[in-house]
């Protein structure tokens, strides 16, 4: 196998696989990068047994063939290349000769034959979606995903697609996020399916602002394929937790905020935060909110915003943290907190089918 | 009302009692929390077993569970504190939530409450149509119940603490094995066992078995091998059965796990374990577990799950003395009902290693040559009889750090200079000399023995040919490396070629494939 490609391009393309190869992996295939190339181009492919993906790009090919090399290597040695073009020449023991300008480099790699095959998506649930669409819903979802891995079932984001919609929830058993989505879907595909966060990053990674995404579905496994590139995943077994138990029916205050000011404020006031108790003070009074924190050893910080309230005075302790990831994350100016009262779990919502719940700390006096 | 008074948390409480309870736990939570709040997050639950300090609570959903526990745990656990004296934790019961809400028979969760349910002596009202599941209502069992259900849990009947003769040897493990009946779950949380073969961990695991067993009837327990869990789990995954393995070791009041060190390079095992251990933990039920070698000395194993069986309490069993040996052998001797006289037990336990099953198994030699002879037997017989228990089990159980110990030793230098960098020349040559010794005398690959030195492999190939080569050019050298692997084997009764062959041949054929034992399914 032989082939000649511009050094940006492969280096573009090792990069977004990269990711997927683990440091530490027990087979040693699976640091590998699976390299195909054929009449079209090169097809770069890497696995780390939960999830797989392939990018395609151009590239001259002179002599077909598929071989895998170590992955990181091949990246670092691509990113240091001094030329514009790479040529590498792949011989039967795959060892892979890497010519650019004035460096050469051997590195051996391994059969083709070893890495594992991605499975056949014969009778999946098929549909088709923006990538934008997708790509924003994760992003306004995928930040309150559970790190606790005794949570299984929460380490991933809820895809639930019915009734002519998709709802993506994540949650930690502290903040849920949720955006619903309308979505021409057929008929049949009517499920729910949990996507791991490694698959969840790596598509974040892939979907752009143009062209569309199909997914297949399975009863174990999602794919997700874009014009060049293309990824699968195992999915989390098991159920996830019916999530609207947790979503307040109704609010009873509704205070409308500017975003950016809001996000701002919260950021200061958390650089005093005491450490221990990471919480600060929401106080909403007439017509002003009033975020606060306090701890001995430190010192004490207070902002102030002008707002429309004019109900009882209500103190609410949060985690700065949580408040800032959805503000973060959403583009809209206007942000609507509801509230029910001090004990009650907040909802941060805009325009859009998007919410946001957040518990209050209890502050203990 | 009467006034409230605590209740014991330790045995299973009544069906008014855990009522009482949870009506004064309500309260006071709707007194701290707000009544809005209660009524969102606990309204829909109820208080349904109280037992061995543990607290089950229904939950209408698994997601209300997830949401209690990690926003009013510690409110939570306040005030169930208040009225169960000495309450340790508490869990959620989802399947119990579903019974009531939907009334349809829920799985059913223990092994023994069908039978509980079918003896229960009081008639549930069949008007709210619950199938007949009361955890409650549990008679004792027959003796004979609990023995059919130790050995459905695979206890061995004959490893009972009754069975086991303590010794300096093993007095800290037996202990600690008696406070984890005592009190499971909380101080030695895991309980991590580790010896060489054949002194005693297994009968531990049993008799810490079958004594919590005898002690909570209706809990459940499970014995298991790290290797049996693999190839359960395997089994699991081709029948897709997953989920009830999950179940039979996710959900038990006691896991006893046996030859953890098999799990050592078998990641897909060791994240299934991780979750097992997490879940048994977070429910704090205790999980007692025995290895042939320390946690961190166990190779490849991810260093979550290392530091998970360090968080405990880790208890080596040493080799018993000839004093402990010689009770041993005298219990099993009237246990067996042997003919063999207490000075015939004393030139055993001169004769054989300190290492219990073999102890045994040269009592069993000695009584047949001794029930043949009238009850006699002489030393030159007992020789013959017991010359080929001496070498290879020697070879066998070697580890590298009993070589590292003798070699440190016989240099003058510490152990932990051997694994560090330093290049001291009387550093350096005695790790070398250390690495060729762990290469003849064991069976541990090149790159196990380089991980134990934290040094690659093939630093430890260039330290077997370099010594090979100073012991062909140097008589003292060739000399002090035979008296190094004599120490190591114990005297080596000059069969070390024989010792060194046999570890070689084991190092082909029986080793366990290191890698990757399992594909995942699909991918």
């Amino acid at each position: 196998m032989k082939f000649q490609i511009e050094r940006d391009v492969f280096q573009e393309a090792l990069s977004q696989v990269q990711h997927v190869v683990g440091t530490k992996t027990t087979l040693p295939i699976l640091s590998n990068v699976l390299i195909v190339a054929d009449e079209l181009g090169l097809e770069l492919s890497t696995t780390n047994l939960d999830v797989a993906m392939s990018v395609r790009v151009p590239a001259n090919v002179e002599e077909t063939g598929k071989t895998t090399l170590p992955a990181r290597r091949l990246g670092m040695i691509v990113r240091e290349l001094a030329g514009t073009e790479v040529q590498i020449a792949v011989d039967e023991s795959n060892t892979a000769s890497v010519k650019s300008g004035p460096s050469f480099f051997k590195i051996l790699g391994l059969s083709e034959s070893e890495f594992p095959k991605i499975g056949e998506f014969g009778d999946a649930k098929e549909f088709t979606m923006d990538q934008r669409t997708l790509r924003d819903a994760l992003r306004k979802t995928a930040y309150a995903i559970s790190t606790d891995e005794t949570r299984y079932v929460l380490n991933g984001v809820n895809f639930v697609l019915g009734e002519g919609s998709l709802t993506l929830v994540a949650t930690d058993g502290r903040r849920l996020a949720m955006v619903e989505q309308s979505l021409e879907i057929p008929g049949d595909v009517e499920t729910a399916v949990i996507i791991p966060t490694k698959a969840v990053m790596e598509l974040q990674r892939l979907l752009g602002d143009e062209g569309e995404i199909k997914v297949q579905l399975t009863a174990s496994q999602a794919a997700f394929s874009l014009d060049n590139s293309f990824l699968v995943t195992k999915l989390i077994e098991g159920n996830y937790p019916n999530y609207k138990q947790v979503i307040p029916d109704e609010a009873k205050h509704r205070i409308t905020l500017e975003r950016e000011v809001l996000h701002n404020a919260v950021k200061r006031v958390a650089l005093l935060v005491n450490e221990k108790t990471n919480s600060i003070k929401f106080t909403f009074g007439d017509n002003l909110l009033t975020i606060s924190t306090n701890s001995p050893e430190v010192g004490e910080a207070k902002e102030s915003l002008d707002i429309k309230y004019d109900g009882p005075e209500i103190s609410l302790a949060f985690n700065p943290e949580f408040v800032m990831a959805p503000l973060r994350n959403i583009d809209q100016d206007e942000v609507f907190l509801d509230l029910i009262d001090e004990a009650s779990p907040g909802v941060i919502k805009i325009d859009e089918p998007f919410l946001y719940v957040i518990m209050p700390m209890r502050v203990t006096s | 009302m009467s006034p409230r008074s605590p209740f014991p948390s330790d045995v299973a409480l009544g069906k008014e009692q855990l009522a009482a309870a949870w009506t004064w736990v309500s309260e006071d939570l709707k007194e701290a929390l707000g009544e809005s709040t209660f009524d969102l997050w606990f309204g829909h639950s109820r208080l349904i077993k109280v037992e061995d300090f543990h607290a089950v609570l229904s939950s209408p959903g698994a997601m209300y569970a997830i949401w209690i526990e990690e926003n009013f745990r510690e409110i939570l656990k306040l005030n169930l504190q208040k009225y169960l004296t000495d309450l340790k934790g508490f869990s959620f019961d989802l399947n119990a939530a579903e019974e009531e809400a939907d009334s349809s028979p829920g799985p059913v969760m223990l092994p023994l409450s069908d039978n509980a349910a079918r003896d229960g002596e009081v008639a549930e009202p069949e008007a709210l149509g619950r199938p007949k599941k009361r955890k409650r209502a549990k008679r004792p069992l027959t003796e004979d119940e609990l023995i059919e259900k130790g050995k459905a849990a695979g206890l061995n009947e004959t490893l009972t603490f009754e069975t086991f003769v303590e010794g300096g040897n093993s007095r800290l493990a037996y202990a600690a094995s008696h406070s984890v009946v005592d009190s499971p779950g909380t101080t030695y949380q895991p309980l991590f066992f580790h010896a060489k073969s054949g002194l005693g961990k297994t009968h531990l695991l049993h008799a810490i078995g079958w004594s919590f067993l005898r002690r909570r009837p209706h809990s459940k327990i499970v014995y298991v091998s790290s290797e049996s869990y693999a190839n359960e789990y395997i089994e699991a995954i081709r029948n897709s059965k997953e989920v009830e393995f999950r179940k039979k070791y996710r959900n038990v009041d006691l896991l006893l796990l046996d030859d953890v060190q098999f799990l050592g390079g078998k990641s897909g095992f060791q994240r299934e374990f991780f979750h097992t251990f997490n879940s048994i933990m977070d429910q704090r039920n205790q999980i007692v577990i025995a290895s042939d070698c320390l946690a961190t000395e166990i190779t490849q194993l991810e260093e979550r799950l290392v530091s998970r069986l360090q968080w405990g309490m880790t208890v080596q069993i040493h080799a018993p003395d000839d004093e402990t040996s010689q009770a041993i052998l005298r219990q099993k001797r009237d246990d067996w009902s042997l003919k063999v006289n207490d000075e015939v037990i004393g030139k055993i336990v001169g004769r054989v290693s300190n290492n219990v099953r073999q102890l045994e198994g040269a009592l069993i030699r000695a009584a047949m040559v001794t029930s043949l002879n009238n009850g006699s037997i002489d030393d030159m017989e007992l020789d013959e009889l017991l010359a080929d228990m001496v070498a290879p089990e020697a070879s066998k159980q070697l580890r590298l750090d009993d070589i590292k110990d003798v070699v440190a030793d016989h240099y003058g230098v510490e152990v932990k200079d051997l694994e560090s960098k330093r290049r001291m020349a009387k550093v350096s040559q005695a790790r070398q000399v250390a690495m060729y010794l762990c290469r003849e005398l064991t069976s541990s690959s090149l790159k196990e023995i380089a991980m134990s030195f934290a040094k690659d492999h093939a630093s430890v190939v260039y330290a077997v040919k370099n010594t090979k080569k100073k012991c062909e050019d140097s008589e003292s050298m060739k000399n002090t490396v035979e008296s190094l692997r004599r120490r190591i084997t114990r005297g080596g009764r000059g069969s070390q070629s024989s010792v060194s062959q046999s570890a070689k041949s084991f190092r082909e054929e029986d080793r366990p494939d290191q890698s990757g034992d399992f594909r995942y399914p699909g991918l």
